[in-house]
């Protein structure tokens, strides 16, 4: 304990993945290799069984690995019982103990941890009052919400003063407005614990604010990891682009000129080049570089235009975007759609050619995106 | 908790007490009037009341024919109270032991990696898909074997006497015990116990704090149906253990002794000390191991 406190109040561990496999029937996490600084917040993302929560549960220690290596604080953790690791799991449905109220579920932590049980009062108090819980102390789980719910496994797992804190999907059961609460009471927390976390997520909303980096998985392997800005403007393959569901996400062909010149089309107009096969290929604008005309822009050496027709788009009221089709087929993100933009109006749409990022085509797998 | 002025209010959050804006409300939480009953509750009521109005009536109609001077004359009879006093003890330690057993076994049933599970799980049920004259039957063969003799040869007495009535009682009614633990070990979120392990839980500490508590339903329901069934058990016993008075001899057997010799009115009195025994045990039990406030 006196170790691990002092370390979360230095700035938190860092944790390391390398070459880590985990069998499991017919899924396998396979070569996942991730390094997480310490205090940062990574967020992991993915389809559902993509293996995500096989990863935290093997960080845990609750998964044998067949091999690779876990290291925490640059200590190998990697077959080391999951009593004697420190980390602040927080598993996607809370699994509070059922038969105690919340105070008895933060003692329990305690208990588990050998803390002298005069010092668990205080420390329940703690953490009660951190998390703004006080009035709850006394229910059983079952009479909480899920919000409630929330902060207690969160406190739970904060009172053994975790290493790292993992955290499975914790929004995922709260509806809109109580995730947005919990959201910022989480921001909080990290930035009192500064502890290092690794948070999965399907929204992204969440993996935005939440997350310093981004990871991203797919059948058990780990396939881009970044800055949530590296990810979106430079995504590595389609399927990150789908997951991400980045709306500038475009279809077009590669075609070769007789000079061997490789160049990416969106209908006749050649937009960038790129050293990628001739054949279908898809490509993500980065959508600060657009622009949006009713006239036709001076098409420059360097810039692209096409045009088209403004899609009418019932989630543009919370979600500001441009849906477009014609030439272009795509959504412009940061676009009011009804002030300046009425649907069926026929527009310009410009962006410099070195915001094209071209990604190569791959079959659509149901399920796998 | 930082509140969003305009989110709804959480309704589990808001006590359930009567609203002090609302004086003479009747009180009647969310259930609905007795004239909202859905054709589905109604046929549901209806059979819960034909089905307890029919036993009840088999009660009366055994009370009616019973004559009160032989429910005297069994609390006069030594060995009727002998046999009494016999039932509740072997059903009890039976219950007890097989909950002893059921534990583990359902246990590692549930969690366990164990080759053969499927087969191991059927063979668990054998002793409730066979009569259980025959694991009487089954019991006497037993302790003919060198095995068995050899085990008699220890001073571990079985045949025809009372440590036989408590083996043959476990051995009939274990599965049920089996059964419902495993029913209760199945349904816990496995996520509830690894987390105990994260927080700094040994296996063992999982087990004793985490699963034992969570499966108390379970071995309430074993206990519950174990001692009842032992109670009424006669086959094995008059086979194995014999009918000797004042040594081997179960309340269940009485019933069935006094009735192959036709003293019907005996036997039904002394079926309904069983009923009433019975009862006044169950209900005291329950009471004293029924749920957790948390339920």
């Amino acid at each position: 304990m006196g170790r691990a406190r002092k370390v979360a109040m230095t700035g938190g561990v860092a944790l390391s993945i390398s070459g880590l496999r985990v069998d499991v029937g017919t899924f396998a996490l396979r070569d996942v290799s991730l390094d997480v600084p310490p205090g940062v917040c990574t967020v992991l993302m993915g389809p559902t069984g993509s293996g995500k929560s096989l990863l935290i549960e093997s960080i845990c220690g609750l998964r044998t690995p067949q091999a690779g290596s876990v290291y925490v604080a640059g200590r190998d953790v990697t077959r080391l019982d999951p009593a004697k690791r420190c980390m602040g799991y927080v598993p996607q449905d809370y699994a509070l103990l059922p038969f105690k109220t919340v105070r008895e579920n933060l003692e329990f932590a305690l208990a588990a941890r050998r803390i002298p049980r005069s010092q668990w009062p205080a420390l329940a108090d703690d953490m009660l009052s951190l998390l703004r819980i006080e009035h709850i102390a006394d229910r059983y789980p079952a009479r909480l919400s899920g919000g409630e719910r929330q902060r207690v496994a969160l406190g739970r797992a904060l009172l053994i003063r975790p290493d790292v804190l993992l955290l499975d999907e914790p929004l995922c059961a709260l509806d809109e407005t109580t995730a947005d609460e919990v959201m910022e009471e989480l921001l909080r927390i990290r930035r009192r614990f500064d502890v290092t976390t690794l948070h999965i997520c399907h929204s992204m909303d969440e993996a935005l604010r939440m997350g310093d980096r981004l990871a991203i998985m797919r059948l058990g392997r780990i396939v881009q990891t970044g800055t949530p800005q590296e990810i979106f403007q430079r995504p590595n393959s389609l399927f990150v682009a789908r997951l991400l569901r980045l709306p500038t996400l475009t279809v077009g062909q590669i075609r070769e000129d007789g000079s061997g010149r490789r160049r990416f089309y969106i209908g006749a107009t050649a937009v960038a080049d790129t050293s990628l096969p001739p054949g279908n290929a898809q490509a993500v604008i980065a959508p600060e570089h657009m622009a949006v005309s009713a006239e036709q822009p001076l098409s420059g050496d360097g810039i692209a235009v096409f045009s088209a027709r403004i899609l009418p788009d019932p989630t543009a009221l919370f979600r500001p975007q441009l849906r477009l089709e014609g030439e272009l087929n795509l959504a412009v993100p940061g676009l009011y759609v009804g002030r300046q933009w009425r649907p069926g109006t026929e527009v310009f749409v410009s962006f410099p050619r070195a915001a094209v990022h071209v990604i190569a085509d791959e079959p659509f797998i149901d399920g796998q995106l | 908790m930082t509140r969003n002025p305009r989110a709804l209010p959480d309704e589990r959050s808001v006590p359930s007490q009567p609203s002090p804006l609302l004086p003479g409300t009747p009180q009647r939480g969310p259930s609905r009037g007795r004239s909202d009953l859905t054709f589905l509750e109604m046929g549901a009521v209806t059979t819960l009341f034909a089905y307890t109005g029919f036993l009840l009536i088999l009660l009366g109609a055994n009370a009616a024919y019973l004559d009160p001077a032989n429910f005297i004359e069994i609390f006069r009879s030594e060995d009727i109270l002998f046999a009494l006093r016999l039932s509740l003890t072997t059903a009890t330690i039976a219950s007890l032991l097989s909950l002893a057993v059921a534990i583990p076994v359902a246990y590692a049933l549930s969690r366990a990696r164990v080759p053969w599970r499927p087969l191991l799980d059927a063979l668990v049920d054998v002793p409730i898909v066979l009569p259980p004259l025959v694991m009487g039957v089954s019991l006497l063969v037993f302790f003919q074997t060198p095995l068995g003799r050899a085990i008699e040869a220890t001073g571990a007495r079985f045949v025809y006497t009372a440590a036989g009535i408590v083996l043959a009682q476990f051995l009939v009614v274990s599965p049920y015990a089996v059964r419902t633990v495993k029913a209760s070990l199945d349904a816990i979120d496995p996520r509830i116990e690894n987390v105990a392990r994260t927080l700094g839980c040994s296996p063992f500490q999982v087990f004793w704090r985490v699963t034992l508590p969570m499966i108390r339903s379970g071995i309430v329901a074993g206990a519950v149906i174990t001692w009842s069934q032992a109670m009424g058990l006669y086959g094995p016993m008059m086979v194995f253990a014999g009918t000797t008075r004042r040594r081997t001899e179960v309340l269940a057997t009485s019933v069935y002794l006094e009735l192959s010799i036709g003293r019907i009115q005996m036997a039904l009195a002394i079926s309904l000390l069983m009923v009433m025994v019975a009862l006044i045990a169950l209900a005291v039990f329950k009471r004293w191991a029924g749920p957790g406030r948390w339920l």
